[in-house]
């Protein structure tokens, strides 16, 4: 074998090395919250990171998965992204397409329908929704009670953040929901 | 009106934007600096002058939620926030629910337990000594514990504490515990009482630690601490 190719060879028992590495950090559960920093990652696999993460989205693609990139809200230009942006990051691995045949594990169909009215009325206050108007906009339809109830279920999980009484999107919502689709799903669906 | 009973109004008034009790758009910026701008020579005190600053700082904090606000809609161009709510209100949940699970990406992670964590625990295990907490047998006798009636002296200790509490939460666990090791254990041990009667609450924040907070919550369990003395 030429020095040339071996050389690649090794390169590329390095690159496949380092991408099993980020699949396990990425999986495995720290602490409360799932992923992993960008931060976490430059430690454990250089700062070449961003590109090992792409070539894993590629493998990945094959098991109806992808690795989700949550980016800082003070990131300034969202399409090129800086190394410095990657390390403020929060990456996951998620499926690629939605699963509702396995939800029932989480949450019943009422909950879901529960998290999608907060998200909207949330969306529609600018992300910054004040809770007793929250609660009591759930409680047109459920009893308050089971409202607060579901409210303070979904802050658990990480799809509601609140601060103050003032209610916002929280970190799994913007890991798991594809925002955007929800709301043109809803503007165009017709209910029958 | 006197001049600084004006400027509270203000300063409510914007308060209450803040704080999401009123739409931001239902607040005339204008005729409120306008207003603010007739009072300022009216002003003598610090006290007013303090108060017509945090009037006007409230204010710029009314615009910068206006404009946001109007960011926000503009990104959605043809879907008006306010029709999805009008929307949503007339769905079913189960319509939601499962149009929402359309939209949904769940994340994949999993728990594990390796050798090195594995002897971490065995040596955490084997190091623990608990010592006899004297506070426990000289003042608390363990029939009124267990009555849960305790006497005039370690009542007006919960009592101070509870007063503590009110000032201080949501406070952190970690903060609370900050003083002498043998304080810490008495502490606690106050605040166990607090907790059966409901006034507090001990659970855990988006960051994973332990707060103790002032609203009860409808999730019910109880958590160990370990203590060095």
């Amino acid at each position: 074998m030429k020095k040339k190719d071996k050389r690649k060879e090794k390169r590329k028992v390095t690159i496949f090395e380092k991408m099993k590495k980020a699949l396990l950090l990425l999986l495995i559960q720290n602490k409360f919250i799932p992923g992993v920093k960008g931060w976490e990652l430059r430690k454990y696999i250089g700062s070449k990171y961003p590109y090992i993460l792409k070539l894993l989205d590629k493998e990945l693609e094959d098991y109806g998965l992808k690795v989700k990139i949550v980016f800082d809200e003070s990131i300034k230009d969202a399409e090129n992204p800086t190394l410095n942006d990657y390390d403020k990051a929060h990456i996951y691995i998620t499926s690629s397409s939605p699963i509702y045949y396995s939800l029932k594990g989480q949450f019943n169909i009422e909950e879901l329908g529960c998290l999608s009215a907060c998200i909207i009325y949330i969306i529609s206050k600018s992300n910054n929704a004040n809770l007793q108007e929250l609660i009591n906009f759930l409680s047109s339809k459920i009893p308050k009670i089971k409202a607060k109830g579901y409210v303070e279920k979904f802050k658990r999980k990480g799809y509601l953040k609140i601060k103050d009484d003032i209610v916002s999107i929280g970190w799994r919502t913007k890991a798991e929901i594809d925002l955007d689709a929800l709301v043109k799903l809803l503007a165009i669906y017709v209910s029958k | 009106m006197k001049t600084i009973d004006e400027i509270e109004k203000i300063i409510q008034v914007t308060k209450d934007v803040l704080e999401r009790k009123l739409d931001p758009f239902d607040v005339d910026v204008k005729s409120l600096i306008e207003k603010i701008k007739e009072i300022f020579p009216k002003l003598s005190s610090l006290e007013e002058y303090l108060k017509d600053s945090e009037a006007i700082y409230n204010l710029s904090q009314v615009i910068d939620m206006q404009s946001n606000e109007i960011y926000y809609k503009s990104s959605f161009l043809y879907f008006n926030p306010s029709l999805l709510v009008k929307k949503v209100q007339d769905l079913s949940f189960l319509e939601l629910g499962n149009i929402l699970s359309f939209c949904f990406y769940p994340i994949l992670s999993t728990n594990f337990i390796n050798i090195q964590s594995l002897i971490h625990a065995y040596e955490y295990w084997n190091n623990i000594s608990y010592k006899k907490i004297s506070f426990i047998s000289k003042e608390y006798k363990i029939e009124e514990i267990q009555l849960e009636k305790v006497s005039k002296k370690i009542e007006d200790k919960i009592k101070s504490l509870e007063k503590y509490l009110n000032e201080t939460s949501p406070i952190k666990l970690s903060e609370f515990i900050k003083d002498e090791p043998k304080n810490v254990a008495e502490k606690l041990f106050l605040l166990s009482f607090l907790i059966i009667q409901g006034k507090f609450y001990v659970g855990l924040n988006e960051e994973g630690e332990i707060i103790i907070q002032k609203n009860p919550s409808e999730i019910k369990g109880s958590i160990v601490f370990n203590v060095k003395i």
